[in-house]
């Protein structure tokens, strides 16, 4: 594995030297409809189609045919490379559902599943979405920040580099708990802002470790082939 | 009439059953009543370890872990000494106690299997919660034949 890995998003990897830092764990988060999924699914869709890097793409959330219909509406065509065992899409939520006591899954459950699936899988590159699912699971947010902080700290010693996704519940708070963004080695902010009427998506990478990047605001467009992301514009 | 003190009640029993003798008060009238249970209901818990079975491999479909509903399916296939063959013709016969022995130790095995399967490939806690949802979701609208025959504790999950 190098020491970056690109997204396939060009403008966002212009940003970051190249893509995200190998073996890190990034926070991506941003209001719903943001585009968060589908800038995790460039980041699998890349890692498993150009770099020969198997991906996994862990839906604890969002139904599963949500992001099949994401997937074909741009041109994600991720089914030869889930038949070579080079993309999964697994749904944990499946599980939520019917569990034994019907509780949401905790860092814990999630840990024990990767420790198993990260190895047999040969996983290099790995998406949870979202931790706002997982924080259902505990009752105040220093729980929620011991066991993230001990998740994140067995993700760093796995040979995965991850993607955490985390939606903004508002405005004004980046992630729900508040604690996200510190336990991160990066984090990447989608907005999604109201100008004159209309919706404006953009992008901001606000922390990114070992890593000279752009700090700017930049436009962020969802074109018929995924995101695009303007490196040499900003937003003021 | 025992309720109302016509009757006097004692438990009777013996090796093979239990009896209750009431006695009438002075009387040397004596009745003898069985209280058994019927049949045992084997085809209605051998559906409910199938609609498990069917259960489990559709999370496991929908769960999205590749192969793994393969590897279940195959088990299923094993011969296990006779004992798949044993149970339908006990069905036929009509059950018996014998019979709900035998499809315990099957779904035991094969559950088992299935556990030792799931956990290898996405972690046991995991593989716990598929199983046990899958246990869940068989035993719903069947509950009492499920808690009065104990079909759900073989399932370990």
């Amino acid at each position: 594995m190098s020491d970056r890995l690109p997204t396939g998003i060009e403008g966002f990897d212009l940003l970051v030297q190249g893509g995200f830092p190998a073996r890190s764990v990034s926070l991506v988060a941003g209001p719903a409809g943001g585009g968060k999924s589908l800038f995790a699914l460039h980041f699998c869709h890349a890692g498993a189609r150009r770099y020969n890097e198997p991906s996994m793409y862990v839906v604890l959330e969002e139904a599963k045919e949500s992001l099949q219909r994401v997937m074909q509406m741009f041109g994600m065509d991720f089914g030869d490379l889930e038949k070579a065992d080079r993309f999964l899409l697994i749904d944990l939520g499946e599980l939520r559902v019917s569990g034994s006591q019907g509780s949401p899954i905790g860092f814990r459950e999630l840990q024990d599943f990767l420790a198993s699936s990260l190895k047999t899988a040969h996983v290099r590159r790995l998406v949870i979405d979202s931790l706002s699912a997982i924080g259902l699971h505990y009752g105040s947010a220093a729980e929620y920040r011991e066991r993230l902080f001990a998740f994140c700290r067995f993700l760093r010693g796995m040979d995965v580099t991850t993607l955490l996704i985390a939606e903004s519940p508002d405005p004004h708070a980046l992630t729900q708990f508040g604690v996200e963004q510190f336990l991160a080695d990066s984090v990447v902010h989608l907005g999604l802002e109201e100008v004159k009427g209309e919706l404006r998506r953009t992008l901001t990478v606000r922390k990114m470790r070992f890593t000279k990047h752009d700090t700017g605001k930049h436009p962020m467009h969802i074109t018929s082939v995924g995101i695009e992301v303007a490196a040499d514009e900003k937003v003021v | 009439m025992h309720g109302l003190g016509f009757l006097e009640r004692r438990v009777r029993k013996s090796r093979t059953r239990s009896a209750l003798e009431y006695r009438m008060m002075g009387s040397r009238i004596t009745l003898d009543l069985e209280l058994s249970d019927g049949p045992t209901p084997l085809k209605e818990a051998l559906d409910y370890y199938l609609d498990y079975v069917s259960t489990v491999l559709e999370k496991t479909r929908r769960l999205g872990w590749p192969g793994i509903d393969g590897k279940l399916e195959a088990r299923l296939e094993k011969n296990r000494n006779g004992l798949k063959e044993n149970l339908f013709t006990r069905i036929l016969d009509g059950g018996g106690a014998r019979g709900m022995e035998d499809l315990r130790a099957l779904f035991r095995d094969i559950s088992q299997e299935f556990l030792a399967i799931t956990s290898e490939a996405m972690g046991r806690a995991t593989a716990l919660r598929l199983l046990s949802g899958a246990a869940e979701e068989a035993r719903k609208g069947r509950e009492s034949l499920v808690d009065r025959y104990d079909l759900r504790s073989i399932l370990g999950a």
